[in-house]
């Protein structure tokens, strides 16, 4: 690809540094802006230069535009529950549903040690300060279910005081889905996880 | 069970054959490095998703090629099977049966049972205990299919807590964390030692009996497992050689540090055994690991022997080939050099079989016809 203008060049190699971007698709995108007669550029460049501001929430370690997130700081959310996540992409998929009103943790990760990820390395001593200052009562360990994420649940239940009550996600047939495409492990894992049936458990 | 059709394309030096087999016997003759073994290898990959000798995958795929492929049509008690394996250069290996893609190669193992008995086992057997545990967990993960995957578990952990005590750290959440994949790797190390445990005492009559008739000299050989998780308890003991893990800066208890001794007239086989009494016992034993999977599983696993009759006089030969039919075997596939060697031998008993005559990858004679 030929490019006459070197202005160009540079913008199209900054989209294709993008991850999923391929140079052909920079190139779509910077002619698009070229064109666009709304501004759209100029926009863009405003809100990119501000992503610096972004800090990290200093009690949940979730994105945030002030030194404590908005969902730490909202009042109407319950603040005995906490959901603890490994990553900032957990928060936002979890917020997407619509079903959780406690307050989060971010992990940063889960312990691996072969990754050069031991219990020092996540934001794990800031929990255990959490749940003493705020005085939570549950922990909901939103984690990959995993041998690691298992470890990381093991250890944080370990260290938490014992009047917090704990919970994992439930992990098993998707809702709606059928008994006999379950792959054995996931049907196995809902099995050991069942839970008690009642007629108010039968609405959604 | 019987494997009744193999194709093979890029496998080690075979650039493409089609196999029709004999329900019984089936032997390739030619001379070493022609390709026989990678035949018998292509037979294990299509039983247990690998090779036999550890290598890694990709170092299987013919020079220059970027992908291998084998399939292979099973029946297995009278249905019928088919397993497709592939292996590109670059990207995942899969496996295919009856037309489904498996999303875990461990779903596979045990379907096909198979035993494997070659010249390199003489040396395993001798080598580390590393070996010898290999060749232990390679039946038993044919026979239970929640031992493997409590065997796979154990080792991740077992990794993730060297890797801890390699970094060197010793603050008290470290210390935590250890004692974390202690009580995890428990309740696996119980599971994995009972079985074992359990596999070597059903094991031993087998194995005994098998070798004296093999050495056919009165000698008695013996075999005893050994394990820390035999007496006392686990955790009590981990956490006494906590201190101890993190100077050495590995982890010194556990079902990794299992064995198997073996024994010839009461004295250890690694201090003495000459070539013949090694070659019996691991026989022997491998013979007993067939038996064994054959009680176990609900069919008559497939027998790959490579090169077992070398080094071995006439009427050795003919010793150990009524001892494998006394044992009733089901389908065998059998390597050796020694073209005439093996002809007379199962027309001696009176036994139908076919025969492949290997050069340099390819079949350049079938049952005595020109391929
Ligand atoms: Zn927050």
């Amino acid at each position: 690809m030929n490019i006459s203008s070197k202005i160009v060049e540079d913008a199209v190699k900054s989209f294709s540094s993008l991850p999923g971007v391929g140079r052909k698709t920079a190139l779509r995108l910077v002619l698009h802006l070229l064109n666009d007669k709304y501004d759209l550029a100029d926009e863009m460049s405003l809100g990119l230069s501000k992503l610096k501001e972004v800090r990290f929430c200093k009690q949940c370690h979730n994105i945030s535009d002030n030194d404590v997130c908005e969902i730490c700081t909202s009042q109407a959310r319950n603040r005995q529950t906490v959901c603890v996540v490994e990553s900032i992409r957990d928060v936002i998929a979890i917020e997407e549903t619509g079903y959780f009103s406690g307050l989060y943790h971010v992990l940063g990760g889960i312990i691996s040690p072969l990754n050069g990820i031991g219990p020092e390395n996540l934001n794990i001593r800031s929990l255990l300060e959490r749940i003493e200052r705020q005085g939570v009562e549950e922990l909901i360990m939103a984690i990959s279910p995993t041998i690691d994420g298992d470890t990381t649940i093991y250890y944080l239940t370990r260290m938490i005081p014992s009047h917090v009550k704990v919970s994992t996600i439930a992990r098993g047939v998707a809702f709606g889905g059928e008994l006999e495409y379950a792959d054995e492990f996931t049907l196995g894992r809902s099995i050991a996880s069942r839970v008690p049936y009642t007629v108010q458990n039968n609405q959604l | 069970m019987q494997l009744n059709k193999i194709h093979i394309t890029n496998f080690c030096n075979l650039k493409n054959l089609e196999l029709q087999f004999h329900p019984s016997v089936n032997a390739f003759v030619g001379n070493n490095g022609m390709g026989k073994t990678n035949i018998l290898d292509a037979i294990n990959y299509l039983c247990l998703t690998r090779s036999n000798f550890s290598r890694t995958d990709k170092f299987n795929v013919l020079h220059g090629e970027n992908f291998f492929r084998i399939s292979g049509d099973f029946t297995r008690n009278s249905k019928k099977n088919h397993v497709v394996i592939k292996l590109p250069v670059e990207g995942q290996k899969s496996l295919e049966l009856n037309g489904k893609d498996l999303e875990r190669m461990v779903d596979h193992i045990g379907k096909f049972p198979v035993v494997m008995i070659a010249p390199k086992d003489n040396v395993q057997i001798l080598e580390s205990s590393a070996e010898r545990r290999k060749l232990i967990d390679k039946v038993l993960s044919q026979v239970n299919i929640a031992y493997l995957k409590d065997l796979m578990a154990y080792n991740k952990l077992l990794e993730q807590r060297n890797a801890m005590l390699k970094s060197g750290q010793s603050s008290g959440s470290v210390k935590a964390l250890l004692e974390v994949y202690d009580e995890k790797m428990e309740p696996l190390a119980k599971h994995i030692f009972l079985q074992r445990n359990e596999f070597i005492e059903e094991l031993k009559p087998i194995f005994i009996r098998l070798y004296s008739r093999i050495a056919h000299s009165g000698e008695q050989a013996e075999m005893e497992y050994f394990s820390q998780l035999s007496v006392g308890n686990f955790i009590e003991k981990c956490r006494k050689n906590l201190e101890k893990d993190m100077a050495l800066k590995r982890s010194s208890t556990g079902i990794h540090k299992d064995d198997v001794h073996f024994t010839i007239n009461q004295n250890a086989i690694s201090n003495f055994a000459s070539q013949g009494q090694l070659k019996s016992l691991v026989l022997a034993f491998k013979l007993a690991q067939f038996v064994y999977l054959k009680m176990k599983t609900d069919t008559t696993p497939v027998i790959l022997l490579d090169d077992v009759f070398d080094k071995l006089d006439r009427d050795r030969v003919k010793h150990l080939v009524q001892l494998l039919f006394e044992e009733q075997l089901g389908q065998v596939f059998i390597t050796d050099t020694d073209e005439q060697r093996i002809l007379e031998t199962f027309e001696k008993i009176n036994f139908e079989f076919f025969w492949f005559k290997i050069k340099d990858g390819t079949v350049i004679q079938r049952n005595g016809t020109e391929s």
